[in-house]
């Protein structure tokens, strides 16, 4: 998780504001309003990893 | 030992950038079912929250528990009392423990990210919210249960 959470804290995730987003491998492979289909994505592209899964508020008070 | 995380950096819509205390956690579900994500450290929330759309990945019955009105800073929502596994610590520093944790119910709540409340989480570590270095700080009370992993 090392790796994909160096990537989570130097990456803008502004792009992706409320969205979920998938880290694996050091780098995103998967984004969607949807967390079960960010999910899906991220198991197609990385099997047997864990990604890293960020959620991007899109409220004023807490976007990454 | 303590270990540390350092503050995320975020930008806000107006372009403005400010920092907030988000640490990895993995989170485990009831059938073993577990998923890694990025959890915000709220020390103002009494209980850890996780949205349905979580919760469902974790595999959480749903249909049991009685449900609550729960209150915060943007009103009341309906929440399902749980208890769930974490596994939160740095490198070699790896802790595994339960803890209760708040299930939304509602689908408008599915913006909010995993937070991590007080309640079974806070008694485990001394927890510093250092400003002035913007990072946080987790220093393991000795005899809280937890396990180590390695």
């Amino acid at each position: 998780m090392a790796d994909d959470y160096a990537v989570f804290m130097q990456t803008d995730l502004s792009p992706y504001i409320g969205e979920w987003v998938a880290i694996c491998d050091g780098k995103i492979v998967a984004h969607d309003i949807s967390l079960k289909k960010t999910h899906e994505i991220a198991a197609n592209k990385c099997p047997n990893k864990a990604p890293l899964f960020t959620k991007v508020p899109s409220s004023d008070s807490m976007i990454f | 030992m303590t270990f540390h995380f350092r503050y995320k950096l975020v930008k806000y819509p107006d372009g403005s950038l400010g920092k907030v205390p988000a640490v990895p956690v993995t989170l485990i579900g009831p059938s073993g079912a577990f998923l890694k994500v990025i959890a915000l450290v709220d020390s103002g929330a009494d209980y850890s929250v996780i949205s349905k759309e979580v919760s469902d990945l974790l595999d959480f019955d749903l249909t049991e528990g009685k449900v609550a009105t729960t209150y915060g800073i943007g009103g009341t929502m309906k929440t399902l009392q749980k208890q769930i596994m974490m596994k939160f610590g740095r490198d070699h520093e790896l802790y595994s423990w339960g803890v209760p944790v708040k299930i939304l119910l509602d689908s408008a709540d599915y913006e909010i990210p995993p937070l991590i409340g007080r309640a079974g989480f806070f008694e485990q570590f001394e927890i510093t919210f250092d400003e002035r270095r913007d990072r946080i700080a987790f220093k393991k009370v000795p005899g809280s249960s937890t396990a180590m992993h390695r």
